[in-house]
Protein backbone atom coordinates (compact mmCIF):
# COMPACT_ATOMS: atom_id res chain seq x y z
CA UNK A 1 0.00 0.00 0.00
CA UNK A 2 1.28 3.42 -0.90
CA UNK A 3 0.28 6.46 1.11
CA UNK A 4 -1.64 9.19 -0.71
CA UNK A 5 0.78 11.47 -2.50
CA UNK A 6 1.08 15.08 -1.49
CA UNK A 7 -0.04 17.21 -4.43
CA UNK A 8 -2.81 19.56 -5.42
CA UNK A 9 -5.09 16.58 -5.92
CA UNK A 10 -4.32 13.82 -3.48
CA UNK A 11 -4.03 10.31 -4.86
CA UNK A 12 -3.91 6.84 -3.45
CA UNK A 13 -2.32 3.79 -5.01
CA UNK A 14 -4.49 0.86 -4.06
CA UNK A 15 -2.20 -1.55 -5.94
CA UNK A 16 -3.75 -5.05 -5.98
CA UNK A 17 -5.88 -4.73 -2.87
CA UNK A 18 -9.53 -5.63 -3.51
CA UNK A 19 -12.64 -4.40 -1.72
CA UNK A 20 -13.02 -7.88 -0.24
CA UNK A 21 -9.56 -7.44 1.26
CA UNK A 22 -10.42 -4.08 2.81
CA UNK A 23 -9.58 -1.50 0.15
CA UNK A 24 -12.61 0.52 1.24
CA UNK A 25 -11.02 1.11 4.64
CA UNK A 26 -8.02 2.76 3.01
CA UNK A 27 -10.25 4.78 0.72
CA UNK A 28 -12.31 5.99 3.68
CA UNK A 29 -9.17 6.96 5.53
CA UNK A 30 -7.87 8.93 2.57
CA UNK A 31 -11.26 10.58 1.95
CA UNK A 32 -11.57 11.66 5.60
CA UNK A 33 -8.68 14.03 5.01
CA UNK A 34 -10.53 15.79 2.18
CA UNK A 35 -13.34 18.32 2.19
CA UNK A 36 -16.66 17.59 0.46
CA UNK A 37 -16.28 18.07 -3.28
CA UNK A 38 -12.52 17.54 -3.26
CA UNK A 39 -11.23 14.75 -5.48
CA UNK A 40 -9.10 11.74 -4.68
CA UNK A 41 -7.21 10.11 -7.53
CA UNK A 42 -7.07 6.31 -7.44
CA UNK A 43 -4.37 4.16 -9.00
CA UNK A 44 -4.74 0.39 -9.26
CA UNK A 45 -2.49 -2.42 -10.46
CA UNK A 46 -3.37 -2.95 -14.14
CA UNK A 47 -4.33 -6.61 -13.74
CA UNK A 48 -6.88 -5.71 -11.04
CA UNK A 49 -8.17 -2.53 -12.62
CA UNK A 50 -11.30 -3.85 -14.27
CA UNK A 51 -12.85 -5.51 -11.22
CA UNK A 52 -11.66 -2.85 -8.80
CA UNK A 53 -13.08 0.05 -10.79
CA UNK A 54 -16.38 -1.80 -11.27
CA UNK A 55 -16.66 -2.23 -7.52
CA UNK A 56 -15.41 1.29 -6.86
CA UNK A 57 -18.24 2.71 -8.97
CA UNK A 58 -20.84 0.77 -6.95
CA UNK A 59 -19.16 1.59 -3.64
CA UNK A 60 -19.10 5.32 -4.42
CA UNK A 61 -22.78 5.23 -5.35
CA UNK A 62 -23.68 3.57 -2.05
CA UNK A 63 -21.49 5.89 0.01
CA UNK A 64 -22.66 9.11 -1.59
CA UNK A 65 -19.36 9.87 -3.33
CA UNK A 66 -19.05 10.76 -6.99
CA UNK A 67 -17.18 8.44 -9.33
CA UNK A 68 -15.32 9.90 -12.30
CA UNK A 69 -13.75 7.86 -15.07
CA UNK A 70 -10.15 8.61 -15.96
CA UNK A 71 -9.49 11.14 -18.63
CA UNK A 72 -7.53 10.24 -21.73
CA UNK A 73 -3.85 9.39 -21.21
CA UNK A 74 -4.18 9.90 -17.48
CA UNK A 75 -2.13 7.74 -15.16
CA UNK A 76 -4.93 7.94 -12.60
CA UNK A 77 -7.44 5.11 -13.05
CA UNK A 78 -10.44 6.94 -11.58
CA UNK A 79 -11.35 9.89 -9.37
CA UNK A 80 -13.57 9.95 -6.32
CA UNK A 81 -15.40 13.17 -5.51
CA UNK A 82 -15.83 13.17 -1.75
CA UNK A 83 -19.49 13.37 -0.75
CA UNK A 84 -21.04 15.03 2.28
CA UNK A 85 -22.47 11.93 3.96
CA UNK A 86 -19.23 11.07 5.78
CA UNK A 87 -19.69 14.25 7.81
CA UNK A 88 -23.45 14.05 8.00
CA UNK A 89 -23.46 10.79 9.89
CA UNK A 90 -21.82 12.48 12.87
CA UNK A 91 -24.05 15.53 13.04
CA UNK A 92 -25.48 15.85 16.56
CA UNK A 93 -23.66 12.70 17.70
CA UNK A 94 -23.00 12.56 21.44
CA UNK A 95 -20.67 10.85 23.90
CA UNK A 96 -22.09 7.96 25.90
CA UNK A 97 -21.26 9.39 29.34
CA UNK A 98 -17.90 11.01 29.85
CA UNK A 99 -14.56 9.67 30.92
CA UNK A 100 -15.33 10.54 34.53
CA UNK A 101 -17.59 7.61 35.35
CA UNK A 102 -21.16 6.50 34.82
CA UNK A 103 -23.81 9.05 33.90
CA UNK A 104 -26.59 9.54 36.47
CA UNK A 105 -29.24 8.91 33.81
CA UNK A 106 -27.71 7.55 30.60
CA UNK A 107 -29.71 7.96 27.40
CA UNK A 108 -31.58 4.84 26.33
CA UNK A 109 -30.31 5.53 22.80
CA UNK A 110 -26.74 4.79 23.84
CA UNK A 111 -27.55 1.08 23.62
CA UNK A 112 -24.43 -1.08 23.73
CA UNK A 113 -22.01 1.82 23.32
CA UNK A 114 -19.01 1.83 25.62
CA UNK A 115 -18.88 4.63 28.13
CA UNK A 116 -17.16 7.55 26.41
CA UNK A 117 -17.85 6.33 22.87
CA UNK A 118 -19.45 8.51 20.17
CA UNK A 119 -23.06 7.54 19.42
CA UNK A 120 -24.85 8.63 16.24
CA UNK A 121 -28.01 10.64 16.75
CA UNK A 122 -31.31 9.35 15.43
CA UNK A 123 -31.02 5.76 16.59
CA UNK A 124 -33.75 3.75 18.23
CA UNK A 125 -34.14 3.68 22.01
CA UNK A 126 -33.42 0.48 23.90
CA UNK A 127 -35.56 -0.60 26.83
CA UNK A 128 -33.87 -1.14 30.18
CA UNK A 129 -35.93 -1.23 33.36
CA UNK A 130 -32.78 -0.31 35.32
CA UNK A 131 -31.40 2.74 33.60
CA UNK A 132 -30.43 5.30 36.22
CA UNK A 133 -27.40 5.27 38.43
CA UNK A 134 -29.64 5.77 41.45
CA UNK A 135 -31.44 2.50 40.68
CA UNK A 136 -28.35 0.34 40.56
CA UNK A 137 -25.57 2.00 42.47
CA UNK A 138 -24.12 0.16 45.48
CA UNK A 139 -21.08 1.46 47.37
CA UNK A 140 -20.19 -2.01 48.56
CA UNK A 141 -20.04 -3.56 45.08
CA UNK A 142 -16.21 -3.67 44.96
CA UNK A 143 -16.12 -5.32 48.36
CA UNK A 144 -18.71 -7.91 47.35
CA UNK A 145 -16.79 -8.58 44.19
CA UNK A 146 -13.57 -9.09 46.13
CA UNK A 147 -15.36 -11.50 48.42
CA UNK A 148 -16.79 -13.38 45.46
CA UNK A 149 -13.38 -13.74 43.87
CA UNK A 150 -11.81 -14.86 47.14
CA UNK A 151 -14.54 -17.45 47.65
CA UNK A 152 -14.02 -19.07 44.31
CA UNK A 153 -12.77 -22.64 44.54
CA UNK A 154 -11.88 -25.29 42.06
CA UNK A 155 -13.85 -28.50 42.62
CA UNK A 156 -11.47 -30.44 40.37
CA UNK A 157 -8.61 -29.93 42.81
CA UNK A 158 -10.42 -29.30 46.09
CA UNK A 159 -12.23 -32.64 46.03
CA UNK A 160 -10.50 -35.98 45.74
CA UNK A 161 -12.96 -37.48 43.29
CA UNK A 162 -10.96 -40.70 42.87
CA UNK A 163 -11.04 -41.59 46.56
CA UNK A 164 -13.34 -44.55 47.14
CA UNK A 165 -16.20 -44.22 49.57
CA UNK A 166 -18.95 -46.49 50.80
CA UNK A 167 -22.17 -45.14 52.21
CA UNK A 168 -25.31 -46.88 53.25
CA UNK A 169 -27.80 -47.00 50.43
CA UNK A 170 -30.22 -44.68 52.24
CA UNK A 171 -27.47 -42.16 53.04
CA UNK A 172 -26.25 -42.20 49.44
CA UNK A 173 -29.81 -41.68 48.25
CA UNK A 174 -30.16 -38.71 50.64
CA UNK A 175 -26.88 -37.20 49.38
CA UNK A 176 -28.12 -37.54 45.80
CA UNK A 177 -31.35 -35.80 46.79
CA UNK A 178 -29.48 -32.94 48.48
CA UNK A 179 -27.18 -32.56 45.47
CA UNK A 180 -30.18 -32.42 43.17
CA UNK A 181 -31.65 -29.66 45.30
CA UNK A 182 -28.34 -27.77 45.24
CA UNK A 183 -28.18 -28.00 41.45
CA UNK A 184 -31.61 -26.42 41.20
CA UNK A 185 -30.52 -23.77 43.67
CA UNK A 186 -27.38 -23.07 41.69
CA UNK A 187 -29.35 -22.78 38.46
CA UNK A 188 -31.62 -20.25 40.12
CA UNK A 189 -28.57 -18.44 41.47
CA UNK A 190 -27.30 -18.12 37.91
CA UNK A 191 -30.56 -17.25 36.18
CA UNK A 192 -31.91 -14.67 38.64
CA UNK A 193 -28.93 -12.33 38.35
CA UNK A 194 -28.68 -13.10 34.64
CA UNK A 195 -32.10 -11.50 34.20
CA UNK A 196 -30.72 -8.39 35.82
CA UNK A 197 -28.02 -8.12 33.18
CA UNK A 198 -30.68 -7.80 30.52
CA UNK A 199 -32.62 -5.20 32.50
CA UNK A 200 -29.58 -3.09 33.27
CA UNK A 201 -28.42 -0.35 30.90
CA UNK A 202 -24.90 -1.20 29.64
CA UNK A 203 -24.00 2.42 30.35
CA UNK A 204 -24.15 1.60 34.07
CA UNK A 205 -21.88 -0.74 36.04
CA UNK A 206 -23.66 -4.10 36.00
CA UNK A 207 -21.73 -5.39 38.98
CA UNK A 208 -23.42 -2.75 41.09
CA UNK A 209 -26.86 -3.80 39.94
CA UNK A 210 -26.20 -7.43 40.62
CA UNK A 211 -24.81 -6.67 44.04
CA UNK A 212 -27.69 -4.44 45.01
CA UNK A 213 -30.48 -6.64 43.74
CA UNK A 214 -29.20 -9.98 44.88
CA UNK A 215 -27.55 -9.07 48.15
CA UNK A 216 -29.76 -11.46 50.04
CA UNK A 217 -28.37 -14.36 48.10
CA UNK A 218 -24.70 -14.60 48.57
CA UNK A 219 -24.23 -17.37 46.04
CA UNK A 220 -26.32 -15.50 43.47
CA UNK A 221 -24.37 -12.30 43.84
CA UNK A 222 -21.08 -14.18 43.69
CA UNK A 223 -21.98 -15.78 40.38
CA UNK A 224 -23.53 -12.65 39.01
CA UNK A 225 -20.40 -10.74 39.78
CA UNK A 226 -18.00 -13.35 38.61
CA UNK A 227 -19.45 -15.14 35.63
CA UNK A 228 -19.30 -12.53 32.83
CA UNK A 229 -16.22 -10.98 34.33
CA UNK A 230 -15.17 -9.16 31.20
CA UNK A 231 -18.36 -7.12 31.45
CA UNK A 232 -19.13 -6.99 35.12
CA UNK A 233 -16.06 -6.98 37.24
CA UNK A 234 -14.52 -3.95 38.78
CA UNK A 235 -11.10 -5.34 37.98
CA UNK A 236 -11.48 -6.38 34.38
CA UNK A 237 -14.58 -4.62 33.02
CA UNK A 238 -13.12 -1.12 32.92
CA UNK A 239 -9.90 -2.38 31.30
CA UNK A 240 -11.26 -1.78 27.79
CA UNK A 241 -12.48 1.69 28.71
CA UNK A 242 -9.26 2.54 30.54
CA UNK A 243 -7.13 1.40 27.62
CA UNK A 244 -9.28 3.21 25.06
CA UNK A 245 -9.00 6.45 27.00
CA UNK A 246 -5.25 6.48 27.65
CA UNK A 247 -4.38 8.67 24.68
CA UNK A 248 -7.61 10.41 23.80
CA UNK A 249 -9.63 10.52 27.03
CA UNK A 250 -12.59 8.95 25.22
CA UNK A 251 -13.49 5.71 23.53
CA UNK A 252 -13.80 5.86 19.75
CA UNK B 1 -59.33 11.33 -8.06
CA UNK B 2 -60.66 13.07 -4.95
CA UNK B 3 -58.57 12.39 -1.91
CA UNK B 4 -57.51 14.78 0.80
CA UNK B 5 -54.14 13.03 0.87
CA UNK B 6 -51.38 13.07 -1.70
CA UNK B 7 -51.28 9.36 -2.44
CA UNK B 8 -48.14 7.42 -3.30
CA UNK B 9 -47.97 3.93 -4.74
CA UNK B 10 -45.06 1.66 -3.89
CA UNK B 11 -44.36 -2.03 -4.39
CA UNK B 12 -43.96 -4.32 -1.38
CA UNK B 13 -40.86 -6.16 -2.59
CA UNK B 14 -39.58 -6.57 0.98
CA UNK B 15 -41.09 -6.30 4.51
CA UNK B 16 -38.96 -3.22 5.15
CA UNK B 17 -41.07 -1.32 2.63
CA UNK B 18 -43.76 -0.85 5.30
CA UNK B 19 -41.20 0.61 7.72
CA UNK B 20 -39.86 2.91 5.01
CA UNK B 21 -43.18 4.40 3.98
CA UNK B 22 -44.53 4.65 7.52
CA UNK B 23 -41.39 6.66 8.24
CA UNK B 24 -41.90 8.91 5.23
CA UNK B 25 -45.56 9.31 6.13
CA UNK B 26 -44.59 10.54 9.59
CA UNK B 27 -41.94 12.82 8.05
CA UNK B 28 -44.47 14.42 5.71
CA UNK B 29 -47.22 14.68 8.33
CA UNK B 30 -44.81 16.46 10.70
CA UNK B 31 -44.44 19.06 7.97
CA UNK B 32 -48.21 19.46 7.53
CA UNK B 33 -48.21 17.64 4.23
CA UNK B 34 -51.21 15.33 3.91
CA UNK B 35 -49.51 12.22 2.57
CA UNK B 36 -50.47 8.57 2.52
CA UNK B 37 -49.43 5.51 0.56
CA UNK B 38 -50.74 2.31 -0.97
CA UNK B 39 -48.62 -0.81 -1.40
CA UNK B 40 -49.01 -3.02 -4.44
CA UNK B 41 -47.76 -6.56 -4.80
CA UNK B 42 -46.19 -5.85 -8.19
CA UNK B 43 -45.26 -3.00 -10.52
CA UNK B 44 -47.75 -3.96 -13.22
CA UNK B 45 -50.69 -3.43 -10.87
CA UNK B 46 -49.10 -0.23 -9.64
CA UNK B 47 -48.69 1.27 -13.11
CA UNK B 48 -52.28 0.39 -13.99
CA UNK B 49 -53.56 1.86 -10.72
CA UNK B 50 -51.54 5.00 -11.36
CA UNK B 51 -52.98 5.34 -14.86
CA UNK B 52 -56.46 4.84 -13.37
CA UNK B 53 -55.85 7.70 -10.95
CA UNK B 54 -55.74 5.64 -7.78
CA UNK B 55 -52.45 7.25 -6.71
CA UNK B 56 -50.91 10.61 -7.54
CA UNK B 57 -47.30 9.51 -7.62
CA UNK B 58 -45.64 6.11 -8.04
CA UNK B 59 -42.27 4.96 -6.76
CA UNK B 60 -41.40 3.15 -9.95
CA UNK B 61 -38.74 0.69 -10.95
CA UNK B 62 -36.99 1.62 -14.21
CA UNK B 63 -39.10 -0.94 -16.05
CA UNK B 64 -42.30 0.45 -14.51
CA UNK B 65 -41.14 3.90 -15.65
CA UNK B 66 -40.81 2.64 -19.23
CA UNK B 67 -44.31 1.18 -19.10
CA UNK B 68 -45.81 4.28 -17.49
CA UNK B 69 -44.14 6.55 -20.02
CA UNK B 70 -45.29 4.50 -23.00
CA UNK B 71 -48.81 4.04 -21.66
CA UNK B 72 -49.17 7.72 -20.84
CA UNK B 73 -48.01 8.74 -24.30
CA UNK B 74 -50.47 6.35 -25.94
CA UNK B 75 -53.27 7.98 -23.91
CA UNK B 76 -52.29 11.53 -24.74
CA UNK B 77 -50.76 12.09 -21.33
CA UNK B 78 -47.18 12.67 -20.26
CA UNK B 79 -45.15 10.95 -17.56
CA UNK B 80 -42.52 12.86 -15.61
CA UNK B 81 -39.74 11.52 -13.40
CA UNK B 82 -39.67 14.14 -10.66
CA UNK B 83 -37.17 12.80 -8.12
CA UNK B 84 -34.75 9.89 -7.79
CA UNK B 85 -32.10 8.71 -5.34
CA UNK B 86 -28.46 9.59 -5.84
CA UNK B 87 -27.91 5.83 -5.82
CA UNK B 88 -30.33 5.44 -8.75
CA UNK B 89 -27.94 7.20 -11.09
CA UNK B 90 -25.11 5.76 -13.15
CA UNK B 91 -25.51 2.03 -12.55
CA UNK B 92 -23.90 -0.59 -14.73
CA UNK B 93 -24.45 -4.31 -14.95
CA UNK B 94 -21.70 -6.84 -15.39
CA UNK B 95 -21.46 -10.24 -17.03
CA UNK B 96 -19.35 -12.48 -14.85
CA UNK B 97 -17.64 -15.80 -15.49
CA UNK B 98 -15.66 -18.10 -13.22
CA UNK B 99 -12.05 -17.14 -12.70
CA UNK B 100 -10.83 -20.34 -14.37
CA UNK B 101 -13.37 -20.17 -17.17
CA UNK B 102 -12.21 -20.74 -20.76
CA UNK B 103 -14.46 -17.81 -21.69
CA UNK B 104 -12.21 -14.79 -22.21
CA UNK B 105 -14.16 -12.69 -24.71
CA UNK B 106 -17.83 -12.16 -25.46
CA UNK B 107 -17.41 -14.23 -28.61
CA UNK B 108 -16.55 -17.18 -26.37
CA UNK B 109 -20.14 -17.08 -25.06
CA UNK B 110 -21.40 -18.60 -28.31
CA UNK B 111 -23.07 -21.89 -27.55
CA UNK B 112 -22.85 -21.29 -23.81
CA UNK B 113 -25.46 -20.74 -21.06
CA UNK B 114 -25.89 -17.24 -19.65
CA UNK B 115 -27.65 -17.04 -16.29
CA UNK B 116 -29.90 -14.03 -15.83
CA UNK B 117 -32.32 -12.89 -13.12
CA UNK B 118 -36.09 -12.79 -13.32
CA UNK B 119 -37.76 -12.14 -16.67
CA UNK B 120 -38.63 -8.62 -15.52
CA UNK B 121 -35.27 -7.65 -14.00
CA UNK B 122 -33.87 -4.61 -15.83
CA UNK B 123 -30.44 -4.99 -14.25
CA UNK B 124 -29.93 -8.76 -14.38
CA UNK B 125 -31.86 -9.69 -17.52
CA UNK B 126 -33.09 -7.00 -19.90
CA UNK B 127 -30.13 -4.62 -20.00
CA UNK B 128 -27.35 -7.27 -19.99
CA UNK B 129 -29.09 -9.27 -22.74
CA UNK B 130 -29.50 -6.09 -24.76
CA UNK B 131 -25.81 -5.36 -24.26
CA UNK B 132 -24.91 -8.80 -25.59
CA UNK B 133 -27.24 -8.28 -28.53
CA UNK B 134 -25.45 -5.01 -29.23
CA UNK B 135 -22.18 -6.95 -29.32
CA UNK B 136 -23.55 -9.27 -31.98
CA UNK B 137 -24.79 -12.09 -29.76
CA UNK B 138 -28.50 -12.84 -30.10
CA UNK B 139 -30.07 -14.38 -26.97
CA UNK B 140 -31.43 -17.93 -27.42
CA UNK B 141 -29.78 -18.05 -30.81
CA UNK B 142 -26.09 -17.53 -30.14
CA UNK B 143 -26.29 -18.56 -26.50
CA UNK B 144 -28.87 -20.08 -24.14
CA UNK B 145 -30.59 -17.82 -21.63
CA UNK B 146 -31.14 -19.45 -18.24
CA UNK B 147 -33.70 -17.43 -16.31
CA UNK B 148 -34.01 -17.35 -12.53
CA UNK B 149 -37.57 -16.19 -12.01
CA UNK B 150 -38.11 -15.09 -8.44
CA UNK B 151 -41.09 -12.97 -7.35
CA UNK B 152 -42.32 -11.92 -10.77
CA UNK B 153 -43.72 -8.43 -11.08
CA UNK B 154 -41.27 -6.96 -8.61
CA UNK B 155 -38.84 -6.15 -11.41
CA UNK B 156 -35.88 -7.73 -9.66
CA UNK B 157 -35.86 -5.28 -6.74
CA UNK B 158 -35.35 -8.13 -4.28
CA UNK B 159 -32.26 -9.36 -6.22
CA UNK B 160 -33.33 -12.95 -5.53
CA UNK B 161 -33.06 -14.07 -9.15
CA UNK B 162 -29.77 -12.24 -9.52
CA UNK B 163 -28.35 -14.09 -6.55
CA UNK B 164 -29.66 -17.42 -7.89
CA UNK B 165 -27.88 -16.72 -11.20
CA UNK B 166 -24.65 -16.10 -9.27
CA UNK B 167 -25.09 -19.39 -7.40
CA UNK B 168 -25.77 -21.18 -10.68
CA UNK B 169 -22.47 -19.86 -12.00
CA UNK B 170 -20.62 -21.45 -9.08
CA UNK B 171 -22.35 -24.80 -9.46
CA UNK B 172 -21.64 -24.86 -13.18
CA UNK B 173 -25.32 -24.74 -14.13
CA UNK B 174 -24.50 -21.67 -16.24
CA UNK B 175 -21.30 -20.40 -17.84
CA UNK B 176 -21.87 -16.71 -17.14
CA UNK B 177 -24.11 -14.67 -14.86
CA UNK B 178 -25.52 -11.12 -15.00
CA UNK B 179 -25.80 -8.71 -12.08
CA UNK B 180 -25.49 -5.07 -11.03
CA UNK B 181 -21.89 -3.90 -10.52
CA UNK B 182 -22.48 -3.34 -6.80
CA UNK B 183 -24.17 -6.71 -6.40
CA UNK B 184 -21.06 -8.45 -7.68
CA UNK B 185 -19.26 -6.88 -4.74
CA UNK B 186 -22.21 -7.67 -2.43
CA UNK B 187 -22.21 -11.33 -3.47
CA UNK B 188 -18.47 -11.52 -2.80
CA UNK B 189 -18.79 -9.85 0.61
CA UNK B 190 -21.69 -12.08 1.71
CA UNK B 191 -19.91 -15.21 0.51
CA UNK B 192 -22.27 -16.13 -2.32
CA UNK B 193 -19.32 -15.74 -4.67
CA UNK B 194 -16.03 -16.55 -2.93
CA UNK B 195 -13.46 -13.78 -3.42
CA UNK B 196 -11.34 -14.46 -6.47
CA UNK B 197 -13.70 -17.12 -7.83
CA UNK B 198 -15.08 -14.96 -10.62
CA UNK B 199 -13.97 -12.39 -13.16
CA UNK B 200 -15.82 -9.69 -15.02
CA UNK B 201 -16.22 -10.45 -18.70
CA UNK B 202 -18.21 -7.39 -19.77
CA UNK B 203 -19.86 -4.26 -18.42
CA UNK B 204 -22.91 -2.47 -19.79
CA UNK B 205 -23.34 1.23 -20.45
CA UNK B 206 -24.56 3.48 -17.64
CA UNK B 207 -28.25 3.41 -16.78
CA UNK B 208 -30.55 4.80 -14.08
CA UNK B 209 -32.83 2.95 -11.70
CA UNK B 210 -35.96 4.03 -9.77
CA UNK B 211 -37.83 7.33 -9.84
CA UNK B 212 -40.97 9.00 -8.50
CA UNK B 213 -43.29 9.20 -11.50
CA UNK B 214 -46.23 11.56 -11.94
CA UNK B 215 -48.51 12.15 -14.91
CA UNK B 216 -49.13 15.63 -16.22
CA UNK B 217 -52.63 15.68 -14.71
CA UNK B 218 -51.32 15.21 -11.15
CA UNK B 219 -52.32 18.07 -8.81
CA UNK B 220 -49.54 20.61 -9.24
CA UNK B 221 -49.34 22.18 -5.78
CA UNK B 222 -49.00 18.97 -3.70
CA UNK B 223 -46.77 17.42 -6.36
CA UNK B 224 -44.46 20.39 -6.13
CA UNK B 225 -44.52 20.30 -2.32
CA UNK B 226 -43.80 16.56 -2.31
CA UNK B 227 -40.82 17.16 -4.57
CA UNK B 228 -39.50 20.07 -2.53
CA UNK B 229 -39.79 18.21 0.77
CA UNK B 230 -37.88 15.25 -0.64
CA UNK B 231 -35.12 17.37 -2.14
CA UNK B 232 -34.75 19.23 1.17
CA UNK B 233 -34.15 16.02 3.14
CA UNK B 234 -30.63 16.14 4.49
CA UNK B 235 -28.42 13.27 5.57
CA UNK B 236 -27.17 15.65 8.28
CA UNK B 237 -30.59 15.47 9.96
CA UNK B 238 -30.60 12.59 12.48
CA UNK B 239 -34.38 12.30 12.24
CA UNK B 240 -34.24 11.85 8.46
CA UNK B 241 -31.03 9.81 8.19
CA UNK B 242 -32.54 6.43 9.24
CA UNK B 243 -35.16 6.78 6.48
CA UNK B 244 -32.52 7.55 3.88
CA UNK B 245 -30.40 4.65 5.10
CA UNK B 246 -33.37 2.28 4.83
CA UNK B 247 -34.18 3.46 1.33
CA UNK B 248 -30.50 3.30 0.33
CA UNK B 249 -29.59 6.88 -0.52
CA UNK B 250 -27.60 9.80 0.79
CA UNK B 251 -29.51 12.51 -1.10
CA UNK B 252 -32.52 12.88 -3.40
CA UNK B 253 -31.80 14.22 -6.87
CA UNK B 254 -34.05 15.86 -9.47
CA UNK B 255 -35.32 13.20 -11.85
CA UNK B 256 -33.72 12.69 -15.26
CA UNK B 257 -34.75 10.30 -18.00
CA UNK B 258 -31.94 10.17 -20.55
CA UNK B 259 -30.30 7.21 -18.79
CA UNK B 260 -33.41 5.03 -19.24
CA UNK B 261 -32.60 4.77 -22.93
CA UNK B 262 -30.66 1.45 -22.64
CA UNK B 263 -33.65 -0.14 -20.91
CA UNK B 264 -36.12 1.32 -23.40
CA UNK B 265 -34.12 -0.28 -26.19
CA UNK B 266 -34.00 -3.59 -24.31
CA UNK B 267 -37.77 -3.55 -23.73
CA UNK B 268 -38.35 -3.08 -27.44
CA UNK B 269 -35.82 -5.76 -28.44
CA UNK B 270 -37.41 -8.27 -26.06
CA UNK B 271 -40.97 -7.10 -26.84
CA UNK B 272 -41.59 -6.87 -23.13
CA UNK B 273 -44.10 -4.01 -23.50
CA UNK B 274 -45.54 -2.74 -26.76
CA UNK B 275 -45.37 0.91 -27.72
CA UNK B 276 -48.63 1.58 -25.85
CA UNK B 277 -47.28 0.07 -22.62
CA UNK B 278 -49.23 -3.18 -22.83
CA UNK B 279 -47.51 -6.32 -21.60
CA UNK B 280 -46.39 -8.17 -24.71
CA UNK B 281 -43.91 -10.71 -23.40
CA UNK B 282 -45.06 -14.31 -23.06
CA UNK B 283 -44.86 -16.41 -19.87
CA UNK B 284 -44.57 -13.40 -17.55
CA UNK B 285 -46.09 -14.43 -14.21
CA UNK B 286 -46.76 -11.76 -11.60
Amino acid sequence: MTKPETSLSPTINIEALSFAQGAHLLLKRALRALTPGQRLGVRVAPEHEREFLTHLRGWCRAQGHEFFDREDKESICAWIGRGRAMNGRWQQAERASGSDGPHAAPSLRWGFAARGAMVEAGGQSFHYSLHTKEQVWADNAPKLYAQAVAAQWNPNTAIRWEEPFNLDEEIESAVVQVMTYLIENENAALQVPARLYRANSPALPRSAAIARHSNRRRSASCRGLHAPRHLASKRTGPVHCRRAAIAEDFAG
Amino acid sequence: MSNQFFMLGAVAYDPKVVTIWEGFKAFFRQRDFAFDYVLYSNYEQQVEAHLAGQVHVAWNSPLAWIRAERAAKARGRRAEAIVMRDSDQNLTSVIVVKADSPIHTLADLRGKRVGVGAIDSPQATLIPLSHLRGQGLTPQQDFAVVRHDVLGGKHGDHIGGERDAARALLTGAVDAACMIDANHLLFINEGTLPAGSTQILAQTALYDHCNFTVFNDAPSEPTQRFRELLLAMSYDDPQVRPLLDLEGLKAWKPGRTEFYRPLDIAVTEMSFYDEAGNIAVADYQY
